[in-house]
């Protein structure tokens, strides 16, 4: 019965971290760009992935995080985008991904072809944040209708992406909303994130968009 | 509720601290967490109590959390200061350039017990 204290000093998602480097390693190994997008529900983060299917001109796939439901994949397929579902729920299910949901869901996917795949995050602008899912680019999404708030409210998200999607701004002339401001808490959160622009709608931003994915590869994916 | 998960992840690695050390009966579980991570101390505290019985010899166990304030070092004057909002800009002469030295801890620290 001797008392012992033993010393440890590890991070605690160690586990996790080692699995998304595995992820990491094994798309870049492949020449995949693998971008993870996250934002709050109803961000227009399908939306987004639906136009970008119609602008990039190769091969995409989206595997699709949600609770539950599979009515995002419904609406990628039915713009003939691959897609695979995570269903975590339907109740009491993870909030987030994690990266061992990932390397089991490229077990089995036919990976050919395919020079970016896409991550469509569980909508929460929290709990994804804390997760490495071996994606080579985070990025956050945010919908001017959310306010001018939120990068303050849920700043690890900002911190941790290396983009940030402005969308829906065809909705601007109908909002209270102080676009300076808000690109202003995205700054004191992290002063070197880029943001965009964008409206999947009306078109806006597109192209910026299409170059940063097609930098992602250029630039060889990367942790 | 992204703590949940963290829990899960600090109960497996403690577990496999005290198999190979050969705690039988497991008293604390000591960790650091900075403040960065939202994380909310009561819910981490629930979870570990709920979660710690399925983990053979931690059923007595207690976590105990430090929890670390949000640190910056400024490049642009040189001053390091604690943030009380998360504000990644220096309060002294409000600079961008700044960069992050506390705060983002998320470290199992050690767990404490005996054998029998």
């Amino acid at each position: 019965m001797c008392p012992q204290d033993i010393k440890i000093m590890q991070r605690i998602l160690t586990g996790n971290d080692q699995i998304a480097a595995e992820v990491r390693a094994s798309l870049a190994g492949k020449g995949i760009a693998c971008i993870n997008l996250m934002s709050s529900p109803g961000s227009g983060k399908t939306t987004l992935l639906q136009k970008t299917a119609t602008k990039l001109n190769k091969g995409m796939f989206v595997i699709e995080g949600d609770i539950y439901t599979t009515l995002d994949s419904e609406r990628l397929q039915s713009a003939g985008i691959g897609v695979y579902q995570i269903n975590t729920g339907p109740f009491g299910g993870d909030c987030h991904l994690e990266a061992a949901w990932i390397r089991s869901a490229l077990n089995e996917i036919d990976l050919a072809g395919i020079d970016f795949l896409f991550i469509e995050n569980i909508g929460n602008l929290v709990c994804p944040a804390e997760f490495d899912i071996g994606a080579h680019k985070n990025i956050v999404v945010l919908s001017v209708t959310e306010g001018e708030d939120k990068p303050l409210k849920y700043p690890l998200a900002f911190r941790n992406a290396q983009l940030c999607l402005i969308s829906k701004v065809d909705l601007l002339p109908y909002l209270d909303l102080n676009l300076n401001e808000l690109k202003q808490n995205i700054k004191r959160i992290n002063p070197q994130l880029m943001m965009i622009e964008i409206s999947s709608i009306i078109e806006k931003g597109l192209d910026d968009w299409i170059n940063f994915i097609m930098a992602c590869r250029q630039n060889a994916p990367e942790g | 509720m992204h703590e949940a998960a963290i829990v899960r992840s600090l109960l497996d690695l403690a577990f496999q601290a005290a198999t190979k050390a050969g705690l039988s009966n497991v008293s604390s579980v000591n960790v650091m967490t900075g403040k960065i991570h939202h994380l909310v101390n009561e819910v981490l505290l629930l979870h570990f109590d709920l979660m710690k019985a399925t983990y053979n010899g931690f059923e007595r166990a207690v976590l105990h959390i430090e929890e670390k304030d949000v640190i910056i070092q400024c490049y642009a004057c040189g001053q390091t200061k604690e943030l009380d909002r998360p504000f990644f800009i220096c309060p002294n002469c409000e600079s961008p350039d700044t960069k992050l030295i506390a705060g983002d801890e998320l470290h199992i620290i050690s767990i404490e017990g005996s054998s029998t």
